[in-house]
């Protein structure tokens, strides 16, 4: 007899987080036009979040550190992306090995703001400003019902396993 | 009585038609991936990994530079920015992208390492009496509770590959690769900063 000293008894269950990026920036919004005749212009960033061609233009010239010439064409566009997060309630099953039995996945939002401008020394700059929020990075967490609750994210995997249900997967978008 | 239930169908067809009028005036407000829209850059960031790296054409100058601004007492961003510089030629629709060393997961707060233009809808053409440059930037957000050195920084941001497509006056689409180290990242003076707090 071979002794598993990992082995922590058949029906045994724990909880494995994972992540995965999405798969790039969705443009919300774009407006493009002379900067002071557009600058108080609205742009969606996501559901009713709104924001101006003016913040946008501020947040990038402070990003890259370079001033506007006045007067110039500007673009200004809205952007979110996707992070996935999950986790997996696993069964320490009869073949001594951890297998996934119940996967709950979440989304984190991102947005980003991004445009264009020339600078006073006639270059064309732009860039991709990432959004600070105070608390996290993403401003909207699409929670699966189970995610943040461990012990019964364990529960639904033994379940699954005892009663030799298919595995199932929960989402939160 | 009737009459009133009239009154309330024509409020309500009126304000329905100003809701689709608002929105049709909106007009571009087009959902669209632009990694889903610009399959070529897809194939752009195939080729970043798998390129001969070649010498560069030689007609315009690029410098990579980094730097770190302070939002708050607790947030910053670093911000990257390849510059397209010096043309000798007329330069036409100039597309940059760049990717991050994955390692820097470990510092940055982002769904994505990517750094592009390609979601300008106007070609961009620079020339010795137009346009001088194209800086391409993107501001990431350092993740908070971290603390590093500058030379941790450099580790895990570093190589950075990059590519600049640009079309020549006779009309050839010429692609330049370039690979950066950690000692061609041109370091802005926040950096001196933020490393000296």
């Amino acid at each position: 007899m071979i002794l598993n000293w990992d082995d922590p008894g058949v029906g045994a269950t724990k909880v494995v987080s994972y992540s995965m990026p999405g798969l790039g920036m969705i443009r919300q919004d774009q407006r493009s036009g002379i900067y002071s005749l557009i600058k108080d212009v609205s742009l969606i960033v996501i559901g009713l979040k709104l924001t101006t061609v003016q913040n946008i233009i501020m947040s990038v010239a402070q990003a890259v550190g370079a001033s506007m010439a006045i007067d110039h064409l500007v673009t200004a566009q809205t952007f979110i992306s996707y992070r996935y997060v999950g986790k997996e309630g696993q069964v320490w099953t009869e073949s001594l090995v951890w297998q996934t039995w119940f996967d709950t996945r979440s989304r984190e939002v991102y947005k980003h703001y991004w445009g264009t401008y020339v600078c006073h020394n006639n270059f064309q700059r732009q860039a991709t400003v990432d959004f600070l929020p105070p608390l996290h990075s993403w401003i909207r967490f699409d929670a699966s019902p189970s995610y943040h609750n461990d012990s019964l994210i364990a529960h639904r995997a033994f379940d699954n396993w005892f009663h030799k249900r298919a595995w199932t997967v929960e989402y939160g978008y | 009585m009737v009459t009133s239930w009239r009154a309330i169908s024509f409020s309500l067809l009126i304000v329905t038609a100003v809701v689709l009028l608002v929105f049709a005036v909106r007009g571009e407000r087009s959902i669209t991936s632009y990694y889903g829209t610009h399959e070529t850059h897809v194939e752009d960031l195939r080729r970043l990994n798998t390129a001969d790296h070649k010498n560069p054409s030689g007609a315009y100058k690029v410098a990579l530079s980094v730097a770190i601004r302070r939002i708050d007492p607790k947030y910053s961003h670093l911000v990257f920015e390849l510059l397209v510089k010096n043309p000798e030629v007329l330069m036409g629709n100039v597309r940059v992208l760049y990717l991050i060393s994955e390692r820097a997961h470990e510092l940055l707060s982002a769904s994505s390492l990517v750094v592009s233009n390609a979601m300008a809808e106007m070609p961009t053409t620079i020339s010795p009496t137009g346009l001088l440059g194209i800086g391409v930037s993107r501001a990431f957000v350092l993740r908070p509770v971290i603390e590093f050195t500058r030379m941790q920084l450099l580790g895990v941001i570093a190589p950075i590959r990059a590519s600049v497509t640009w079309v020549t006056p006779a009309g050839e689409t010429v692609t330049d690769y370039y690979v950066f180290g950690a000692s061609d990242l041109e370091m802005d003076e926040s950096m001196d900063d933020y490393f000296a707090d």
